[in-house]
């Protein structure tokens, strides 16, 4: 026990292996989640052929645990199924996964340089008019439903804004090898200064409702962990040295209200994942949240039951990884911690 | 008072005067709560309208709504206009009628899940954090109880409540059911939180001191101090559901709109019927009054936390000692950070502070 990297690597480790049981649990549960139902498929796939319909009846009516242990052993040896019409899942979701992910990075990163300061600000005039404005800001971002304000951006604000509202370019494929499938980074490798400011501006929008969706966790922790940091001596005794008011605030004040923020972001993730299923969809994202909408059956597609049980044990490791990243960041942060 | 004071009567049962009094102090706080900061004030404002109003839609429709939930009319496609407040769509139904007789069942599903999950959650969360102690069958069971907790939460809930819903098909009751699958561990984690916390206080040991059963201790001295946090937390949960339930329906796998009216099948219908760039007014309505009614939830939770909340409340002033007795420090119910559970358990995995 102690702050050491070896003890670090231990924590780490020991933390990965909880996981295991963790994601057996999920997947069992996304499994029977999904499979409950009384079999319907022709009500499912009005449009499949008689073939496919005594295929679908014959997996379905298996007792649950058979169907799971098939679906299990398949999994474990990368055959993640297929939907009805054959496409397979497990390359849909390797590519989708880097581009939900270059969605969420770049909103949690709004998130911090826009929620943070506006977290400070309402600390500073708390109850009072700029604390209240704060507040009201962060709480419509909070009451707007994610596809309310996903419709009202793609729709009304980006012809407004001159700003592209649909995919990843302005051509889709990009005439350049997607290597990464981060298309900033991937018009960035391809040295294409033109197609990287087409990506910078297809993921602005998207971006920007996740993040104005989410921003009010991070406005509020900062804002109460603020309040408890600016009344102690050490704020004092940095405003009687005489530092400016900012430097006072920015730099002693908020590196301690950081902690606990820093943390609550790890939390968002879920929230962050959950909110690009529908903006994936109305922006034409090519994410695993786009993948899991049609999936589940969204907007009266044919329900796709492989690909919807990978899609929420994919995103449920994401949340799972993104609390142990804010668990090591707490500590890292904190030097009081202690790994173990 | 009459309580012989023998120490069979401990705690003394509340006569009538002192619940009266309890009630009077816990108005009185309510109304420092609502005159500290407006915007509380007004979400309270708001959501009591918004109650009577779904009352009213309830018991006597014609009153707010001006046409029937299937009344259609001549007017196609109409603008806003003075008789038709949020226009109408293709089938000529008044879309200002059908977002009023939303209201109820919104609200409705809203608190049905949310209460459901506040009292099956609490009830776990509660056994989880009181019968907590290693080795022992109820500690065994605590531990189960934590576990599938943790599972669950490691789900982005709207997912699998997604997932569900395309199993169990359309309707009011599969929607219910699918989201309260997966709302419930919050409740067991903020519970067993506050419980964990209130149960070494001396007034507890004390009880138990004084001969009074498990039972009797969790029901009249720890469900009450945890009553506070829970009550709060489910104010802002309202917004939260609602906002999951009308996702599900955007999503095209709530109720079935036209026939039933709930908000988010409505933005769904109209959203995707694509005439929403020829006649925006269609979603002009149900967008509103989902907006609205979160956002009057969110200002009577978020400020309601504040006052317990004590950094906050040190600031806001005023509600400050005997306004509202919190036995301890709650964590910020939403959402719990992770460090706050480092000090619940001896075997909890997040790193401790020394």
């Amino acid at each position: 026990m102690g702050r050491s990297p070896s003890d670090l690597a231990v924590f780490i480790g020991k933390r990965l292996l909880q996981l295991v049981p963790v994601v057996f649990g999920i997947m069992i549960l996304a499994f029977v989640f999904t499979h409950i139902s009384t079999v319907n498929c022709s009500v499912w796939f009005p449009h499949a052929s008689a073939d496919t319909l005594s295929h679908c009846e014959a997996q379905f009516s298996q007792p649950i645990l058979s169907q799971f242990w098939t679906y299990f052993v398949n999994f474990l040896g990368g055959n993640w199924g297929a939907s009805v019409t054959g496409v397979a899942v497990y390359p849909a979701i390797a590519t989708g996964v880097p581009a939900t992910l270059e969605l969420v990075f770049a909103s949690l990163f709004l998130m911090i340089v826009i929620g943070i300061p506006l977290g400070v600000i309402a600390a500073q005039s708390a109850g009072r008019w700029g604390d209240h404005l704060v507040r009201i800001f962060y709480l419509t971002g909070w009451a707007t439903p994610t596809y309310l304000g996903a419709v009202i951006a793609a729709i009304f604000l980006a012809p407004y804004l001159g700003l592209p509202s649909h995919g990843e370019y302005t051509s889709s494929p990009p005439p350049f090898p997607q290597y990464t499938h981060f298309s900033v980074i991937d018009a960035m490798i391809a040295l294409n200064p033109h197609w990287t400011v087409d990506a910078f501006a297809h993921l602005l929008l998207p971006a920007s409702v996740l993040a104005f969706i989410n921003m009010g966790i991070a406005t509020r922790m900062t804002r109460s962990s603020m309040l408890e940091v600016i009344p102690l001596d050490f704020v004092k005794s940095a405003r009687m040295k005489g530092l400016s008011e900012f430097w006072v605030m920015y730099k002693h004040a908020l590196r301690n209200a950081l902690i606990t923020t820093t943390t609550v972001l790890g939390v968002t993730a879920g929230g962050l994942l959950a909110g690009t299923v529908v903006i994936e969809e109305v922006f034409g994202w090519p994410g695993i949240g786009a993948y899991a909408y049609t999936s589940i059956g969204g907007g009266g597609a044919p329900p796709n039951f492989d690909g919807a049980v990978a899609v929420v044990v994919v995103f449920a490791v994401g949340v799972v990884i993104a609390n142990l990243v804010a668990d090591i960041l707490y500590g890292v942060l904190d030097p009081r911690v202690e790994w173990r | 008072m009459a309580t012989s004071g023998a120490v069979a009567n401990f705690p003394p049962r509340a006569s009538a005067g002192q619940s009266a009094r309890q009630v009077y102090v816990g108005l009185r706080t309510f109304y420092r709560v609502l005159k500290a900061n407006p915007l509380t004030f007004v979400g309270f404002v708001v959501v009591a309208i918004l109650c009577i109003a779904a009352l009213l839609m309830v018991v006597a429709p014609h009153v707010l709504a001006p046409y029937g939930p299937d009344q259609i009319t001549t007017a196609y496609n109409q603008g806003p206009s003075g008789a038709h407040p949020f226009g109408t769509d293709g089938l000529g139904l008044d879309i200002y009628s059908e977002t009023l007789y939303a209201l109820p069942l919104d609200l409705e599903i809203a608190f049905a899940i949310a209460g459901a999950a506040m009292i099956g959650g609490g009830v776990l969360g509660l056994i989880a954090g009181y019968w907590d102690r290693p080795g022992s069958a109820s500690g065994a069971l605590s531990v189960v109880i934590m576990r599938i907790t943790d599972i669950f939460l490691a789900f982005p809930s709207l997912i699998l409540a997604l997932a569900i819903a395309v199993s169990l098909g359309r309707g009011v009751w599969q929607l219910i059911v699918a989201i309260l699958l997966t709302w419930w561990p919050y409740y067991v984690r903020l519970v067993r939180g506050e419980t964990l916390a209130v149960k070494h206080l001396p007034y507890v040991s004390a009880a138990r001191a004084a001969g009074v059963t498990d039972g009797r201790i969790v029901l009249r001295h720890i469900l009450r101090n945890v009553l506070e946090p829970v009550v709060v937390y489910f104010t802002l949960d309202i917004g939260t559901v609602l906002v999951t339930l009308s996702t599900i329906g955007f999503v095209g796998l709530g109720v079935a709109y036209p026939s039933t009216a709930e908000w988010g099948s409505m933005i769904s219908y109209y959203q995707g019927s694509g005439l929403i760039t020829a006649y925006p007014w269609t979603v002009l309505g149900p967008g509103l009054a989902i907006f609205v009614t979160v956002l009057a939830f969110s200002l009577l939770g978020d400020g309601l936390r504040d006052i317990l909340d004590p950094r906050s409340r040190r600031v806001l002033g005023g509600t400050g000692t005997g306004a509202i007795t919190v036995a301890t420090p709650p964590e910020a119910p939403l959402p719990p950070p992770a460090p706050a559970e480092s000090e619940d358990l001896p075997g909890s995995e997040a790193p401790t502070a020394v």
